[in-house]
């Protein structure tokens, strides 16, 4: 890790040039490296997006595939590992469509597997909480999804959700607001069924 | 009321939103045992990736620049025609068509004198396609010692052009059977000439193109394309069959097997006709109707034989 420093924060990029030009060689060792050190923050945002392991891990696949040809893009303006989760968002698309569809299967099956804890009623409630947060998330719009995914669970600020889908802090601000309306609204219904 | 009754409200689908929310982000913490084969996964994908990168880079890139620059030359030294002469010359042995003297297509759909055609065709076609050597009867027209038909079909049948019959033969047909037609039927055989010969004259009659001289192009790679000229220019456009005829016969003694052989033999036949040497004008038209040339001319030449052979017949 001596040739780049890789991320020291959020807001800093120390990602050093002669690794970028590394990964646009689509260099093996470089791309491990910043595989190694962003997976988990990438595969974290994934599956909290997607909803779904199996289509998350699928989307962090194509996020490090796509990476040598995306880090052109990459000014050095926002942290490599947000450079990353927009790459995530770019790709989100139909991830998002196949963790729905696969979750609406399993909802009229009825065969989710359950959790194994050492407190079963607590995890099960909690488990449905998120499923049904899940469902009212796939009849969002995916910008709004991926805007309140960012600010609710993934705790970012609208300067960086902003840079990552690359719209206006206003416009991402907007759509939060309507996505927590519009869940709200959702998950209400949902639990007086 | 209503808005304190609805404060609660608000308050409780705020807390259940954000208690979900607070559900996904510890159900979802990004640790998953296949990490490594999702690298290993990414790594394959990108090294397939760089292997179709360098390929396209080191093997098609420079193959495409050899091939743009050499054709660049080819072009700039003139050669590219010759390389299309060889390829075309390549795809029709392949498709084992017979030989024709023109092989443009272009030439097929002209209706009028295939002159024209002859002009504005590929000038250097493979010698294979052109006719055998020119039988000696139709120089022995000039040398007043009439050919006979049979030294016409002696001609080997790998020179019988193949060509689709000009739908000018149609209007040939009609021409000369005006010609024919009751009214002014010329009492003697001489008289006779001249209405043939305006037959002739209106069946072979070129298109404005046709009186264009050669292209350049052509004349270059064509030494005999001058002669050629000349006898069309003089035929065509000085009306003068004489000279026309003298012409075409030096075309024909320069290039017996010339790429524009048939078509000067024809238009010889023409020539002679608006002379009105009409015996020899027949024996010439008579390889073309005979099938000689193949369907080259036939319907045009076989029309213009039998209104000659009508009009010697007619009192």
């Amino acid at each position: 890790m001596a040739e780049s420093e890789m991320i020291v924060g959020d807001e800093v990029d120390d990602t050093s040039h002669a690794l970028v030009v590394r990964l646009k060689e689509r260099d093996v060792a470089a791309i491990t490296a910043v595989y190694r050190e962003h997976h988990v923050a990438v595969r974290r945002f994934a599956q909290r997006l997607v909803g779904d392991v199996e289509a998350a891990e699928d989307l962090v696949q194509d996020v490090f595939v796509a990476l040598p040809s995306a880090i052109g893009r990459f000014r050095g303006d926002c942290a490599l590992r947000t450079f990353l989760v927009s790459i995530a968002v770019n790709h989100a698309k139909n991830h998002v469509r196949a963790a729905a569809r696969r979750r609406a299967a399993l909802s009229r099956l009825a065969s989710e597997p359950e959790p194994m804890s050492p407190d079963p009623h607590h995890d099960l409630e909690r488990r449905a909480l998120g499923d049904r947060l899940m469902t009212a998330l796939d009849s969002l719009p995916l910008d709004q999804r991926v805007a309140v995914v960012l600010s609710e669970i993934e705790d970012r600020t609208s300067t960086e959700i902003a840079t990552i889908v690359g719209a206006p802090e206003g416009t991402v601000r907007t759509r939060i607001f309507h996505a927590k309306r519009k869940l709200r609204e959702l998950m209400t219904k949902g639990g007086e069924r | 009321m209503s808005t304190d009754r609805h404060q609660p409200s608000m308050v409780d689908e705020d807390a259940v939103l954000a208690n979900a929310f607070r559900s996904v982000r510890s159900e979802y913490d990004g640790e998953r045992e296949e990490a490594d084969l999702t690298l290993q996964r990414a790594l394959f994908q990108t090294r397939v990736q760089k292997k179709r990168q360098r390929i396209t880079r080191w093997a098609l890139l420079p193959a495409a620049a050899v091939l743009i620059a050499s054709t660049a030359w080819a072009g700039a030294t003139g050669r590219l025609p010759s390389v299309s002469t060889m390829l075309d010359a390549i795809y029709e042995g392949r498709e084992h068509t017979p030989p024709a003297p023109v092989p443009s297509s272009t030439s097929l759909r002209v209706p009028t004198s295939s002159t024209a055609a002859a002009f504005t065709a590929d000038p250097t076609p493979p010698a294979a396609r052109e006719p055998a050597a020119r039988e000696p009867a139709a120089s022995g027209v000039v040398a007043s010692s009439p050919p006979s038909a049979g030294s016409a079909e002696s001609a080997p049948a790998s020179s019988t052009p193949s060509m689709v019959p000009s739908p000018k033969a149609a209007r040939v047909t009609e021409a000369l059977s005006a010609s024919s037609a009751p009214g002014p039927t010329p009492s003697a055989p001489s008289a006779a000439a001249p209405s043939m010969a305006r037959a002739a004259e209106n069946a072979a009659s070129p298109p404005r193109a046709a009186l264009a001289p050669p292209a350049p192009s052509s004349s270059a790679s064509d030494p005999h394309a001058a002669l050629f000229a000349e006898a069309h220019r003089l035929h065509f456009t000085e009306h003068d069959p004489a000279r026309a005829l003298a012409a075409w016969d030096r075309y024909l003694d320069a290039a017996p097997n010339g790429r524009f052989a048939p078509e000067a033999r024809y238009n010889r036949a023409l020539a002679l006709v608006r002379l009105g040497r009409r015996t020899e004008a027949q024996q010439e038209l008579a390889a073309f109707s005979n099938g000689m040339y193949g369907e080259y001319r036939r319907a045009d030449a076989k029309a213009l034989f039998d209104a000659l052979a009508r009009d010697a017949s007619s009192p």
